[in-house]
């Protein structure tokens, strides 16, 4: 984005509004898709979840430092938020009832179906790590920047969500 | 193993939406919390340590020294009015500078 930085130290130094508000223009899609994808099918709580994220980055944006990206920072803030929402609901409720019903109360057709099938055979971790290479074109030392882990331990989380989907997609029509 | 790989980039990248939402930063906006900016909060210190300052010199003796003014006297109420008058023109500025972010 080509005036960023512009945006980010009018938001720190005044506390503009206006200026967030362009760069939650810029980053809602990719922020509520990486959403739609860890919680696949429930669009109003990836809506919630982003939501959140957003309000976090607002009151910790004085945190940030330009050494990394902006979008690098909001995904870990995303990521974190879903850790957090999985960690509520995993007190009051089974995780996997949930995302089951996600996926079956999701309005798409088959597409959705399959993706989500594909991404629920995945563990939260390599989901994260699989969303973020394959959708979002974040680079390994990006995504370690994220979910706070060592490069090493990304590569193996990808490595194993594509054996994962490779089994899957050869028992599927998407290998005929 | 390459040709596995390019099947898992295609599935993925057909389910990735682009959930635009103009709607969405509006809500998001309208949720905000309050929060200062910096340089906010730094002018609005500034202002009141320079309000305490002027007070502190006009009630610290200062005036009555170089002008030769006496507390008991006419003139010492209107140093005391004049520092109580600083006082709040300075939380006045904060105040407005407080609410300056908000417009």
């Amino acid at each position: 984005m080509k005036n960023e930085k512009v945006l980010i130290s009018r938001v720190v130094l005044l506390g503009d509004r206006e200026a967030f508000g362009r760069l939650v223009d810029a980053y809602q899609s990719p922020v509520r898709r990486f959403f739609l994808n860890m919680a696949p099918g429930d669009e109003e709580l990836a809506k919630d979840l982003a939501q959140e994220t957003f309000i976090k980055a607002w009151l910790k944006i004085g945190s940030f430092r330009s050494m990394s990206r902006f979008s690098t920072w909001l995904f870990r803030i995303a990521y974190n938020t879903f850790y957090d929402y999985r960690r509520t609901l995993k007190d009051s409720t089974d995780i996997d009832d949930v995302v089951s019903r996600m996926a079956v109360s999701s309005k798409d057709a088959d597409l959705a179906m399959d993706i989500s099938s594909a991404l629920e055979i995945l563990k939260v971790d390599e989901r994260a790590a699989m969303i973020l290479f394959y959708m979002e074109d974040q680079p390994v030392k990006k995504i370690a920047a994220i979910m706070g882990c060592p490069e090493g331990t990304v590569k193996s989380l990808l490595s194993r969500g594509r054996a994962k989907l490779s089994d899957l997609l050869r028992d599927s029509h998407y290998n005929k | 193993m390459v040709k596995e790989e390019k099947k898992i980039k295609e599935l993925l990248l057909a389910g990735r939406r682009e959930p635009a939402d103009d709607s969405f930063t509006e809500k998001v906006l309208s949720s905000l919390p309050r929060r200062r900016g910096i340089l906010v909060t730094v002018v609005i210190l500034l202002c009141f340590w320079a309000g305490a300052a002027v007070c502190f010199l006009l009630l610290g003796g200062l005036p009555f020294t170089e002008w030769d003014l006496q507390p008991e006297t006419a003139s010492g109420a209107a140093v005391i009015s004049s520092a109580l008058m600083a006082m709040i023109m300075a939380g006045t500025l904060a105040y407005a500078l407080y609410q300056a972010e908000n417009i």
